[in-house]
């Protein structure tokens, strides 16, 4: 079994449908909110942090870490609780540096949970859906055509670009009109078709996206979250 | 006084996707950049809301705005995170003040400059009131002078650009017929 990015990411799309990574984030997040304890909050965030791994997506511990730091420089600011150690002026206090630590934390793991879990394949429903999935489809245009966008003349490409993507929606428009006549009701339009850590690829490039064993790993990853809220509780 | 709100519903329809896309395009870059936060953002994904302000109306306009917060967060995998409603705040304060002077001044009184520098304020005031309640505490006002700073730095480049953009473009003229 290969553990390159490529593959987890590969294998995570044939595992889990974005649906189901949705609603297990959703029912996690709970868990990792209201969890009490600081060192079962940050377990809960290194499970995140693995599933983020294990599906591939881009995390770069460097930016992790210096945002968490400057969380939690930015909590030393204002002091408050016993005084840990000084330089020269500048005092750096328990209650302050616990509570950077709590909120560098939290932030980061809400980062992580979502990160795992929100898939840019994601189908939202109703018509609010279908238009997030028109301007998802625009999207793979605008990036597949992104190499036409000239920086000596920005306004003047992305408004050929526009043009050309307008020209093509209208073209489509007639297309599909035409095909609907022919074919009679209950003709679709296209899926939306994305994958990666912001890269976007056909919907013929993507595995089935759902199967037991990938229901049972996310049961499994959110009973995990939750026993250790529980345990937090318990303890 | 008021501006003209042009388009068919269909083609109003699409104009809201592809700007939409746009959002998500630019949010896409907007991912890559640096940053000391997560939620403070530079927007430039701001640009097609801007150029919206004289295209759509009222409703088609916030629906743009909601498919840009909402494509941001799926685009970057944010949607559970703080980054969502600090995302969700400035930008719906910053749409809900730039349509808003836009309509009641009208482009004699209010350019596009003014109409940036207004969203790019209005949006990292917003995050920093946030900020202030959900992460940072009584330190919020340390991080607020170079935040805003930035803002509106972004809010000038994006109304020039802006500016620009609606007085060259060919799509925009066609799209405002």
């Amino acid at each position: 079994m290969r553990f390159d990015a490529a593959s987890r990411r590969e294998r995570g799309l044939s595992l889990f449908a974005g649906g189901e990574l949705f609603v297990a984030g959703l029912l996690a997040m709970p868990s990792f909110l209201f969890d009490p304890s600081l060192p079962f909050r940050a377990a809960q965030f290194f499970l995140f942090w693995f599933f983020v791994w294990a599906v591939g997506r881009k995390n770069s511990a460097i930016a992790t870490l210096s945002v968490a730091a400057g969380i939690v420089a930015f909590n030393l600011i204002v002091p408050y609780g016993r005084v840990l150690f000084a330089w020269g002026a500048f005092r750096v206090t328990e209650g302050s540096l616990l509570g950077g630590i709590e909120k560098a934390v939290t932030v980061e793991g809400l980062i992580m949970l979502s990160k795992a879990t929100i898939r840019s394949d994601l189908r939202l429903p109703g018509s609010f859906g279908a238009l997030i999935g028109d301007s998802f489809r625009y999207f793979d245009r605008i990036l597949e055509k992104k190499g036409n966008i000239d920086r000596k003349d920005i306004t003047g490409s992305i408004d050929r670009l526009l043009l050309e993507l307008s020209a093509d929606q209208e073209a489509a428009a007639l297309m599909a009109a035409d095909a609907a006549a022919s074919a009679g009701p209950g003709a679709d339009a296209t899926p939306i078709t994305a994958h990666g850590e912001n890269g976007w690829a056909p919907a013929s490039a993507r595995g089935p996206g759902r199967s037991r064993v990938g229901r049972f790993v996310l049961a499994a990853a959110v009973c995990a979250s939750w026993a250790l809220f529980a345990a937090a509780w318990f303890r | 006084m008021t501006m003209p709100s042009m388009q068919q519903p269909g083609k109003e329809r699409d104009t809201v996707a592809l700007l939409g896309a746009f959002c998500l395009f630019l949010s896409t870059i907007e991912y890559m950049i640096p940053k000391p936060l997560p939620f403070m953002r530079l927007g430039i994904a701001n640009l097609p809301l801007m150029i919206a302000i004289d295209l759509l109306p009222a409703p088609a306009y916030f629906l743009l705005a909601a498919i840009k917060t909402v494509g941001q967060g799926l685009v970057s995998g944010s949607l559970f995170s703080y980054v969502f409603p600090f995302s969700l705040a400035g930008t719906f304060a910053s749409a809900l003040l730039m349509f808003g002077l836009r309509r009641i001044l009208g482009s004699a009184r209010i350019g596009f400059v003014g109409i940036g520098v207004i969203g790019a304020l209005a949006s990292n005031l917003t995050q920093i009131l946030l900020a202030r309640a959900f992460v940072f505490g009584e330190s919020a006002k340390y991080v607020a002078p170079p935040f805003l700073a930035a803002g509106l730095a972004t809010g000038l480049a994006l109304g020039l650009f802006c500016e620009s953009f609606v007085s060259r473009s060919e799509w925009y003229a066609r799209r405002l017929r």
